[in-house]
């Protein structure tokens, strides 16, 4: 375990990152405006190798990281300003982004787990907007080019009622089968923050008896890296047998067919066999229509 | 087996069987067959169990998401064949293969009643506040067992963190740091699923402290930098009486506070971080501004208790001797003068003279392995008994100990809320996750 005040870590953290070229763990601490690097063995009371840190680095308050191996960037979704940042993955000090995705054309509200595809180069990304008074919602996969900077419109949109995407968190890419797996958490806040400006908003009468979505469990989705628009996944972990309420951390080991999950509501770390989700699949010789068995 | 070669539908449903039946072994606390850390009655708290039928299982924080009773076979929805993708469209309600959850509760806000002997802990991992007899302590083998706890939906006890009591009332109060966004208030009586008097609050709340003498409660918000202080029964969306923020304050992600009506003054345990995120969402950019993100050492800031807006500290706890760690909880002992912190980064609990600031050691230092502290959350000084409780996160216990204990003393009674030894996933609203290939480990920020 890493904690500490020397780590420089805070108390909450909603991203991680493992390099494992330079075997390093990267954070960001949204509290400080900063991302932090340990060495990959890191342990105890340890202080980060690196840290970016400063007003040239546009940090406001980052949320999520995640590397870009064979180009050796850094990607920071950032909720403060609602924006995904690229740094040099040794980037260090008060250091301007190298790009830096922003604007309404990017529809970026509540962005989650920026990842890239190598092979086609994309950037794809979760978001999803916090709207006052109404809550959570208009979920989206976000797929760009991955060198896009700017103000620019996504190359495709993941979204809509046959997704059953209302709020996605965590992504991960198969980049040589094509597919984007999302930890969809969709529970939270059915409603609006309460406070906006330091006062209750205006028109709030009585407070609801939940703000969690009980009628939307959260799952996981795979989609194909070329789906676009009101596309539901290929394939859903859901239920209450898979124990997912609220799924949020996702990372997947194609090889070994695994998907591990965390799940803030259950508050734990939950591991899925289903070497049937990586990788396309033969053609089945007898393929009859799901309905029946095989 | 790679993941790369085809998959019969036979050959899959062998292995998804083969998942769910590794899948129950696992929560019967059968064998790992991978070699990872497991926790004794994991998800499925067995009822039978000494240990968990105190609690309520975790399923029913939920309507409708409930402890699962059967392992499923996937189901497959009634979708075609994706001749594309060549991808069966599956909706699997599958067991995971393994899981990593703690089936007892972790403690975090702590406050003891002397007056009816009673202490209340919230528990941030199965959700629930948890009441117990002050004189209340654990045989080894077992857990205590609490006057109550209350928890489920309607509670709106979920990522809990700070308590608070009013005696005289015999109410209890709890806030929440996540997604709930509000502050619930118990009678004493109080079990169960019970419906609360609910008080919306900012997003990021922590620390609470009541101040019967003052009619009133202060709140320390974390992702503002603020305290807000309410009417004591302040309920609904009623306005606070005032806040404390702005760069003048000092305050650097306030956690734990304390409200001190004896000597009119509101302390405040901030662990040191800072950006600039309220500066940019309110617009106020101006040359003042200070952009970008700082730490800065971790403090203890006291105001007078009617400050309101960007007001400047009375005095700074702050600096290398004063040994601050990721200060959590605080309490003031108005009684002797003494301020209490719960030092989490370091597993102690440190005694200040109240009235000092600056760069200053504490009095007093409760450290080392004997005394049980394993990064407390929270303290609370019982100067009636002259007693000082700890609320452990890491170790599933409360301890207690003399007001004037220091070094390494062993705690008079110890509350646990597991077996002694069981072990704790440490996790708090885990919210992404990584996997270190190198180490074949599981990296999770809380």
């Amino acid at each position: 375990m890493i904690a500490g005040q020397k780590t420089k870590l805070a108390r909450t953290i909603h991203g991680i990152a493992y390099n494992p070229v330079r075997d390093e763990m990267t954070v960001p601490n949204g509290f400080a405006a900063s991302i932090l690097t340990f060495r990959g063995g890191a342990d105890g009371a340890e202080a980060p190798i690196r840290i970016i840190q400063g007003p040239k680095t546009q940090l406001v308050s980052p949320h999520n990281v995640e590397l870009d191996i064979k180009n050796k960037e850094l990607l920071v979704a950032d909720v403060g300003a609602m924006q995904v940042l690229v740094f040099p993955w040794d980037a260090e000090g008060d250091v301007a982004p190298l790009r830096v995705l922003k604007g309404p054309k990017t529809q970026l509200n509540f962005p989650v787990g920026p990842e890239v595809d190598p092979i086609r180069n994309l950037l794809v990304l979760s978001t999803y907007s916090e709207v006052p008074g109404k809550g959570t919602g208009d979920g989206k996969i976000l797929i760009f080019n991955r060198t896009d900077n700017g103000d620019v419109a996504p190359q495709r949109i993941i979204a809509g009622p046959r997704t059953g995407i209302w709020a996605p968190w965590q992504v991960q890419l198969d980049p040589e089968a094509g597919k984007i797996f999302v930890a969809v958490e969709n529970q939270s806040r059915k409603y609006g923050r309460f406070y906006i400006g330091g006062k209750p908003q205006e028109g709030l009468k009585t407070i609801p008896p939940s703000p969690w979505r009980s009628d939307m469990p959260g799952f996981i989705g795979v989609w194909d890296i070329t789906d676009h628009g009101d596309v539901p996944p290929k394939a859903i972990i859901k239920g209450a047998v898979s124990q997912l309420v609220h799924p949020s951390g996702l990372v997947i080991r194609p090889r070994e067919g695994e998907i591990i999950a965390t799940d803030s509501v259950r508050n734990g770390v939950f591991t899925f066999f289903v070497p049937q989700l990586f990788g396309p699949t033969k053609p089945l010789a007898n393929a009859k229509t799901v309905n029946g068995a095989y | 087996m790679t993941a790369r070669k085809a998959v019969s539908v036979r050959g899959w449903q062998l292995r998804v069987g083969l998942a769910c039946a590794l899948g129950f072994l696992y929560l019967l606390g059968g064998p790992d067959n991978r070699g990872n850390r497991k926790i004794s009655g994991a998800n499925s708290p067995n009822p039978s169990s000494p240990a968990t039928a105190l609690f309520t299982p975790a399923g029913d924080f939920w309507a409708g998401a409930g402890v699962p009773s059967a392992c499923a076979f996937p189901k497959e929805t009634g979708t075609e064949l994706n001749q594309e993708t060549n991808l069966l469209a599956l909706e699997a309600d599958i067991a995971p293969l393994r899981s990593i959850v703690d089936p007892f509760p972790s403690f975090n806000g702590i406050a003891v009643d002397p007056a009816n002997n009673r202490v209340i802990l919230s528990d941030s991992n199965r959700k629930s506040l948890l009441v117990y007899d002050r004189m209340s302590k654990s045989n080894s083998a077992e857990p205590s067992r609490p006057l109550a706890q209350v928890t489920g939906p309607v509670t709106q006890i979920g990522f809990v963190a700070g308590v608070t009591i009013d005696p005289v009332a015999r109410e209890m109060y709890a806030v929440s740091n996540d997604i709930e966004d509000v502050m619930v208030a118990f009678s004493y009586e109080a079990q169960g699923n019970a419906p609360p008097r609910v008080l919306a609050v900012p997003h990021g709340a922590w620390g609470l402290s009541l101040s019967r003498a003052r009619n009133e409660i202060a709140v320390s918000v974390e992702h503002e930098n603020a305290v807000y202080v309410y009417r004591r029964a302040a309920e609904g969306y009623e306005r606070p009486l005032r806040s404390i923020h702005g760069p003048s304050t000092q305050m650097a992600d306030p956690h734990g506070i304390s409200l001190d009506a004896t000597h009119q003054e509101i302390a405040v345990a901030n662990h040191g971080n800072v950006n600039s995120r309220r500066v940019v969402n309110e617009q106020s950019v101006g040359p003042d501004a200070k952009l970008g993100g700082r730490f800065l050492l971790p403090s203890v800031t006291f105001y007078p208790a009617t400050a309101q807006g960007d007001t400047k500290p009375l005095r700074v706890l702050q600096g290398d001797r004063t040994q601050l760690d990721w200060p959590m909880g605080i309490d003031i002992d108005a009684v002797h003068d003494e301020l209490a912190v719960a030092n989490n980064g370091d597993h102690s609990v440190l005694i200040f003279q109240r009235s000092e600031g600056g760069n200053v050691a504490p009095v007093r230092v409760i450290r080392g392995p004997q005394t049980k502290i394993r990064a407390p959350m929270a303290v609370s000084v019982d100067s009636q008994n002259d007693e000082i409780w700890v609320a452990n996160f890491e170790d599933h216990s409360a301890v207690v100990f003399d007001r004037t204990a220091s070094g390494n003393a062993a705690p008079k009674r110890i509350i646990r809320s597991a077996p002694e030894g069981a072990p704790t996933g440490g996790f708090g609203n885990p919210m992404a996750v990584g996997y270190d290939s190198k180490r074949d480990e599981i990296l999770v920020p809380n």
